[in-house]
């Protein structure tokens, strides 16, 4: 079997409309990220991007729908499901950063590879620990949520800190590779029973 | 040497948080042959029948699909399996009224089963359309949702076939239509039992 076809058409089934929940709920974090963009300084817009974008990626991947029997139906290891469910959330949750980063082009002319790559590759590590949270219930949802916001916030600090583009790029590599992996791991355990 | 066995369970329990699920169960079945799982309630019903699929896996005993230990195995495993959900396949919109219909309906799905498995989009395609020919599918939504998900089950050629809580009627269908293949139905009993389910040959439940 083709893994790479079968993970691409796992990721594109997930895009089909029904599913068009997501790309609203993202699609609405960029306009009130861009109407705060307009209306705040240069410091505190930072700040906003710093906190804001890799909770909002956290939290968009957390809304895929995963639980779905006839995700276990299909003939696929852990690992190669959770590669197909990693590509729909960093899509999801690159969706709103993508749109801020290109606000920031447009009207400031002032975005750096510095920034592009720590939002970018922030909001991507912050999607995939946010998926974690598609299998979880109640407080550790929610932990996973704020815990992909904070990892993400933590790839930017290394930006701020002076950290070279690529030492956040590697950094955010390794942290999103745990994060996948740990992922597929939950996604191989998990058993899909009806509700009682 | 490789066995002839198409589906083996051997005392599958389902524990969730202290609480068995199901009614503990065995079963073994070669091709032509049929057996239905009986629990005590829809929801039991329903996790016993993914586990004959590899969908669940058991707390404590152990599947088999062929010779793939379904929890160890499982890419193999549910290669071999056409699984039909209670709820069957759902399209969007106004009911489907012809084949061509039910067959465009499905198409997208269709499409990324032969992606998924690797298979010919062409002959499964061929195998949906002469599947749904043959079953009633236009009575009303629930029977018309069981063909769809019939359709798109048969459609990879599958050894085992596994019917959640199908309705009343379908599993002999499907007997008929699907020689060489096992299959696995489950429903309600309303009993706590705890036994194994004996196999029926397919000849016998076709008549």
């Amino acid at each position: 079997m083709n893994g790479v076809r079968a993970t691409l058409a796992i990721a594109l089934r997930n895009f089909r409309p029904s599913r068009r929940e997501n790309w609203l709920l993202n699609v609405a974090l960029a306009f009130i990220a861009l109407a705060l963009f307009v209306s705040m300084g240069a410091d505190r817009w930072t700040m906003f991007l710093l906190a804001a974008l890799p909770l909002a990626a956290a939290a968009t991947a957390a809304t895929l729908h995963i639980r779905s029997t006839w995700l276990f139906a299909i003939p696929l290891y852990g690992r190669q499901l959770a590669r197909a469910c990693a590509l729909n959330a960093i899509a999801y949750g690159l969706a709103a950063p993508a749109l801020v980063l290109t606000g920031e082009v447009v009207f400031r002319h002032a975005a750096s590879l510095d920034t592009i790559v720590w939002v970018l590759a922030g909001s991507s590590v912050a999607a995939l620990v946010g998926l974690s949270a598609t299998l979880r219930d109640g407080l550790v949802r929610a932990a996973y949520i704020v815990g992909g916001g904070l990892s993400g916030f933590a790839i930017a600090s290394l930006a701020s800190a002076g950290i070279p583009w690529f030492g956040t790029l590697a950094f955010a590599v390794l942290l999103g590779f745990v994060a996948l992996r740990a992922f597929g791991e939950t996604l191989a355990r998990y058993d899909p029973i009806p509700e009682a | 040497m490789i066995s002839s066995t198409i589906v083996r369970v051997d005392g599958a329990r389902f524990v969730r948080d202290g609480v068995d699920l199901i009614a503990p169960f065995s079963l073994r079945l070669e091709a032509d042959e049929m057996a239905t799982v009986e629990q005590p309630n829809a929801r039991a019903a329903k996790i016993a029948a993914r586990i004959a699929a590899g969908i669940v896996k058991p707390t404590s005993g152990r599947a088999f699909i062929a010779d793939f230990d379904t929890r160890l195995q499982p890419a193999q495993a549910k290669r071999l399996v056409g699984f039909v959900p209670a709820e069957g396949f759902r399209v969007e919109g106004p009911p489907v009224e012809t084949i061509a219909r039910a067959l465009a309906a499905i198409e997208s799905e269709l499409r990324f089963r032969a992606a998924v498995w690797g298979a010919n989009y062409a002959s499964m395609r061929r195998r949906a359309e002469s599947e749904l020919a043959a079953y009633t599918f236009l009575r009303d939504g629930q029977s018309q949702a069981h063909a769809l998900a019939l359709a798109l089950a048969l459609s990879t050629e599958p050894a085992l076939i596994v019917l959640e809580l199908p309705p009343a009627g379908v599993a002999e269908h499907v007997a008929a239509a699907t020689p060489g293949c096992a299959i696995v139905s489950s429903s309600v009993s309303g009993q706590e039992t705890i036994a194994s389910q004996v196999a029926t040959p397919l000849a016998e439940v076709t008549g």
